[in-house]
């Protein structure tokens, strides 16, 4: 009874709103809730359906997904407006999380679409039938707020722009459809409903802009109606329609002088709001991850941190620098599977991963324990395994060159002090100064690749099975190819793989790592980020290799086989709480080579790999002895 | 490539064109504008203590020389104690909320202390250098837990005594076994002891002396700490074991009432025999039901302290949603306690329920107007917190300030979201002259659900105040005083008797903002006494009129409209839509073009 009140509340101010000829942002408004209402409907008639049933069958699978499209039809503007709350109850990843800001931990159980397709899958019910149950629950409590949104033109262009992101790295990747089997219409529902809205602005666009956008959205379509899952050709469809896309509603945006939110609101945001293309440099925002972002001359800084980064100075004995283990002509990374450790004394616990892009985790350290570079630094140069030193130590040296000393006055000419935190400015600076979408992959996405017809078909048949069948980016996001997820790139994800001590699949032994768990954070203390590691980028694999946190595979043909049956179930040492499906991937030798090729053409590491030429000299004769780079 | 090129003549075409839906991002000097001169702000802010940054005094801690380093983050309680025997304003003490490992300073948590006084020529808060008793000197005092009452953690809310200033500190984030704690060292803890690893506690408590505990049992208490030697004093076992957050000592320096962050969240309220002693008394929780409201708690049994929600809930304690911060108005002599909610509270206590518990009236109140069967409905949501009042006389507990946007409410639709209060958290007083304001905290339990403005927005908690004069106050007669930056919750709120300086803390601020706000800092703000006043009083006229306060750093408006903010050179540099004050506080000083929807002008002079 309620309900129905409340929806016929709702549909009176619709009603109103088609009377006269109204601005766009309003007729979005009255298009938006009328469509959540049929959403709620949706679910209401699955529920209905539920309640005369007792176990799965086709009316239900078929109800639900009716349901799910109903959700992608409002989608981008709901998940933009709130993503919190959708992400709690919506449409979250089917997987336990901790409860944020509560006194302790407590851990919630996932609800929404996403676990309750798993249930339908499964054949549980009851399970389903509890979970849709809580969901139409939420959206009656959620409906009547939406009439109160101040929905301005500024926030439905950054929602379509997000909903493109979301196409792309979420939608056509099947990320939020377990059961991948409505994922093609789905993503088919969400660009019509771009389309669809972008019509409200039909009174401002040129004849062209018409045109150009009618062709464009129907050329997306032609890669989807009537295709597979596994047959999407999901790069060709990025390249031609949606990156483009991305970049197209921008310009409408500015030409129809609709303020961007950056002159809205005064802090930094992780996606740069200015880029036009996914696979360009300028995609992320190092500013907003970045500790120190604003103090010092930001050239000298970087210049300063460069030094630093190549002075073992760094190190108690004077021998081990970043570079030792972050060596520049492999992208940042060692080639040995666990680092060697203090005085080579042994080996750590992990391996070595690149520094390129890192500046956009924000987790970092394959336990994700620090969440920004300049508190990453602090845990090495106070481990005793690693620079085993402190930055009283450290400022006591660097205080005997009078050359560092200039160079510190020049590069914070305010606080002109050699002290803990300029030095881990400048390293950030640095670090911060290492990121780069430039490689053949994304040159490709442009026109710009130097590779032959051949190779980039085979490219393309690798990102294809990188996006779809092996469903490597459901973790491995585009476009950093690491866990940082979409569509707003503010967190870092880690997984629970069940990775072996020892390459050897006959006797297979977990590895007794337990990673996030153990990594020191009260709130990471929950059982199930046991054995939880961050996801690396894929960006610059070809030359990052050991594979995985120790280092347990030595090529990419290793990771892609242990992938392939599985990973950790598939070895069978997958702990409670592993995030990989159980199926195996069923990839073929040539799917396997080309999606190979394909994270091969990820390589940018190039431009980076320069050595400063010589290391400030020290009024201590010893400490001259220093080797550019570390001794080892 | 030609596509660029197709698209650039495209902008060309629109830009040209009248049909735009915003501000034109150059400003059209020919229109003539009046000027109104915004003067500058008659606040004074500093920054006092930053954390990560501010070297603190040691003592000998595990085996570790004495000496100093580098202050613990995440500040939340403030407490002021005045000195009374000299000019100087007095001594501040400001906890650490988390949990570390530390050689040097100790594990867990913590606190810091340092004594301020004012600068007589401009008002503003000096640090004063200090000698303390045992040789260390300097500014900032890290205070010794670890050899005085075994360690500390999770130090979130605290006491300041409305008697004397004496300061305890709550130790929140309750402890189960000890694999949760940071301390590595996890013998047991013997009380009047310490531990066998070298961890002192020689003040003892009386009639626990000599009882062994578990060491995750001796966290989770009440602490004193003297803020002038910067040491602890013993932990409040008569108390009970609580996942502690505020408290209140009142000024018969006998009464103290606690509150616990938890769902179920228990009221506590202690009586000393003596005044000023608080290890003996009575120890009471809140019982709604019961006629006389307070039901006493045997605090002569350790295992009842050690246990003590299950023992009070057994016997029908009065269950809330996170009690958090417990303030002393002086001007009403009532007690006022922060409840800040948390989203589904069902799961969290309808376990306590059936042992016993009972939901505070409020509760059954709200599930109602949800349509919910009652508080322990799966559906039964509390996502904005309130404020409530006890009344000291009838020990009666009512909803004094309900947060919001409590959509269809008593908020009016234009003025959403400009209008909320989401989570209160920190409670305070200021008696300005003869108005005493309550100072209210804002937490974010989260974004969603009208928390914060609907899509991107970057999340910011802001502080307010409330004339007390104001009977049945709504939201809409907050005032917004301050905003921490960008991720940071405030904390710890905290005026100085003289009514001109309000303390604050930005805790776990992002790392993108600007140094030293990267860091957790505390904050003064100086000037309330200046002539700081509420909102304008605003005519109402269809021509656009401004009105600058100066003390808010804001400029009224005497309408809702859209707003363009235009530089000198007639750049746009800032869009607002649909709002009623223009924040001046981020504006350098210079002149300003403003621009309303409507079309009309002002030039604005930033002093």
């Amino acid at each position: 009874m309620r309900t129905i009140l409340l929806l016929f509340l709702l549909s009176a101010v619709t009603v109103f709103g088609k009377d006269s000829k109204q601005l766009p942002k309003v007729e979005v408004k009255n298009s938006f809730i009328e469509s959540y209402n049929d959403l709620h409907l949706s679910l209401k008639d699955l529920n209905e359906i539920n309640s005369s049933k007792s176990e799965v069958d086709q009316e239900i699978i078929n109800a639900f997904f009716e349901a799910r499209i109903a959700f992608k039809k409002i989608e981008f503007l709901l998940s933009y407006l709130d993503n919190e709350f959708i992400n709690d109850h919506v449409n979250g990843a089917p997987l336990l999380k901790t409860e944020r800001k509560a006194p302790g931990l407590v851990i919630i159980s996932p609800s929404g679409f996403q676990i309750a397709e798993e249930k339908l899958f499964e054949g549980d019910f009851t399970g389903f039938s509890e979970l849709t149950n809580k969901l139409e629950a939420k959206l009656s409590i959620f409906g009547p707020k939406l009439q109160y949104v101040k929905l301005g033109d500024r926030m439905i262009f950054e929602a379509f722009r997000e909903g493109v992101i979301r196409i792309i790295s979420l939608g056509i990747t099947g990320f939020d459809t377990p059961s991948a089997e409505n994922t093609v219409s789905e993503a088919i529902t969400s660009l019509n409903t771009l389309e669809a809205y972008l019509h409200f602005y039909d009174d401002y666009l040129s004849e062209e802009h018409k045109i150009y956008f009618k062709n464009k959205f129907e050329e997306g379509r032609g890669y989807l109606v009537g295709v597979s899952f596994d047959d999407v050709n999901r790069y060709q469809l990025i390249k031609n329609v949606l990156n483009p896309l991305y970049g197209d509603f921008l310009e409408i945006q500015d030409s129809l002088f609709i303020e961007q939110r950056d002159i809205v609101f005064s802090g930094e945001f992780p996606v740069n709001y200015k880029a036009t293309s996914l696979f360009k440099t300028d995609f992320l925002n190092p500013g907003y991850f970045s500790r120190y972002n604003n103090s010092g001359d930001a050239e000298k800084r970087k210049e300063l941190g460069k030094l630093l980064f190549f002075d073992p100075i760094l190190s108690k004995n004077n021998e081990r620098a970043c570079a030792s283990c972050h060596d520049p002509s492999r992208a940042f990374t060692d080639a040995q599977t666990t680092s060697l450790a203090f005085n080579g004394e042994g080996n750590i616990d992990r391996n070595s991963p690149t520094v390129i892009n890192a500046v956009f985790n924000t987790k970092l350290f394959w336990d994700g324990r620090a969440t920004t570079l300049e508190e990453q630094v602090e845990h090495v140069v106070h481990n005793d395994r690693e620079f085993n030193t402190d930055f009283f130590e450290i400022i006591d040296k660097m205080s005997t060159s009078q050359e560092y000393k200039k160079l510190f006055d020049e590069a914070y000419p305010r606080i002109k002090k050699i002290n803990s935190y300029t030095i881990i400015a400048s390293l950030s600076a640095y670090v911060k100064s290492l990121v780069s979408f430039d490689s053949e992959f994304d040159k490709s996405m442009h026109n710009e690749s130097s590779l032959t017809a051949s190779e980039l078909k085979r490219m393309e048949n690798g990102f294809n099975i990188f996006a779809g069948k092996a469903a490597c980016a459901t973790c491995h996001f585009v476009p950093t190819f690491g866990g940082n997820v979409p569509p707003r790139y503010n967190d870092t994800e880690t997984e629970v793989l069940g990775i072996p001590e020892v390459n050897d699949q006959a006797n297979a032994m977990l590895d007794g790592d337990e990673g996030r768990y153990d990594n020191g954070r009260p709130k990471d203390r929950a059982n199930f980020y046991k054995h939880s590691f961050k996801t690396p980028t894929v960006r610059n694999i070809e030359v990052t290799g050991p594979y995985m946190h120790n280092g347990v595979f030595t090529t990419l043909e290793e990771v892609v086989d242990y992938y392939d049956v599985g990973g950790g179930h598939g070895w069978g040492i997958a702990p409670e709480n592993t995030t990989l499906p159980e199926d195996s991937l069923n990839l073929t030798k040539t799917e396997k080579e080309d999606l190979i090729f394909f994270m091969r053409q990820l390589s940018d590491f190039e431009s980076f790999n320069k050595k400063p030429e010589t290391l400030p000299t020290s009024s201590i004769a010893g400490l001259n002895q220093r080797v550019i780079g570390g001794l080892y | 490539m030609k596509r660029i090129l197709f698209f650039l003549g495209c902008i060309g075409f629109a830009a040209s064109s009248s049909a735009q839906l915003g501000f034109n991002p150059h400003f059209d000097f020919t229109i003539e504008s009046d000027t109104v001169i915004v003067p500058t702000s008659i606040i004074q802010k500093q920054v006092l203590f930053i954390g990560g940054v501010h070297e603190v005094q040691t003592t000998d801690t595990y085996g570790n020389a004495a000496g100093a380093f580098v202050a613990k983050q995440w500040h939340d309680f403030i407490g002021f104690t005045a000195d009374d025997a000299s000019s100087d304003l007095g001594w501040i003490s400001v906890n650490h909320e988390m949990i570390v490992a530390d050689d040097n300073i100790g594990d867990g948590g913590g606190m810091t202390v340092f004594k301020i006084a004012r600068d007589a020529a401009t008002d503003t808060i000096v640090i004063v250098e200090q000698t303390l008793s045992d040789g260390r000197t300097g500014e900032f005092f890290n205070v010794d837990f670890v050899n005085t009452v075994g360690e500390t953690g999770m130090n979130c809310g605290g006491i300041q005594s409305e008697a004397d200033g004496r300061i305890w500190t709550a130790e929140e984030w309750f402890r189960s076994d000890n694999s949760s704690i940071a301390d590595r060292d996890i013998s047991d803890f013997t009380i009047g002891t310490g531990t066998a690893d070298g961890q002192l506690a020689p003040n003892g408590f009386p009639g626990f002396d000599g009882e062994v505990i578990a060491k995750y049992q001796n966290y989770n208490y009440m602490v004193e700490i003297d803020p002038k030697e910067a040491v602890a004093v013993r932990k409040q076992y008569n108390w009970g074991r609580q996942p502690f957050e505020g408290g209140v000592v009142m000024p018969d320096n006998q009464t103290v009432y606690l509150g616990a962050d938890a769902t179920p969240g228990i009221l506590t309220k202690f009586v000393a025999t003596t005044p000023g002693d608080f290890t003996v008394g009575t120890t009471y929780f809140y019982a709604e039901d019961v006629a006389e409201k307070w039901v006493e708690i045997d605090n002569s049994s350790l295992v009842t302290m050690l246990n003590y929600a299950d023992s009070a809930i057994a016997h029908g304690a009065t269950m809330f949603n996170r009690l958090e911060w417990v303030a002393y108005n002086e001007a009403d002599g009532n007690v006022y306690l922060t409840e800040t909610g948390r989203d589904n509270p069902a799961s969290r206590w309808n376990d306590e329920l059936a042992d016993g518990g009972k939901f505070a009236r409020h509760h059954f109140a709200r599930a109602d107007e949800q349509f919910r069967t009652g508080p322990d409905d799966a559906d039964y949501v509390d996502y904005y917190g309130r404020i409530l009042k006890l009344d000291v006389t009838t020990s009666e507990i009512s909803v004094y300030l309900e947060g919001g946007p409590n959509y269809g409410g008593d908020v009016h639709e234009d003025d959403y979201p400009a209008t909320h209060l989401s989570n209160p958290d920190g409670l305070g007083f200021i008696t300005i002259g003869d108005v005493t304001y309550m100072l209210i905290c804002e937490d974010l339990n989260g974004t969603s659900n009208g928390r914060m403005p609907m899509g991107y927005s970057n999340r910011t908690c802001e502080m307010f105040m409330l004339d007390t004069r104001i009977q049945e106050p709504t939201l809409e007669d907050l005032i917004r005083i301050a905003q921490v930056p960008i991720g940071a919750e405030i904390t710890g709120v905290r005026a100085t008797p003289d009514g001109k300086t309000i303390m604050f803390n930005s805790q776990h601020p992002d790392a993108a903002n600007p140094y030293p706000y990267n860091n957790s800092c505390t904050i003064a703000l100086t000037g309330f006494d200046k002539g700081f006043a509420n909102t304008p009083e605003i005519e109402a006229s269809e021509e656009l009129v401004l009105y600058p306060n100066p003390a808010a750093d804001f400029v009224y408006m005497n309408k809702t409209t859209d707003v363009a903010i235009y530089n000198a050179a007639g750049e746009l540099i800032k869009v607002l839509r649909e709002v009623d004050k223009i924040n001046v506080s981020t504006l350098d000083a210079g002149t300003y073009f403003i621009q309303t929807g409507e079309g009309e002008t002002k030039t604005l002079i930033k002093q």
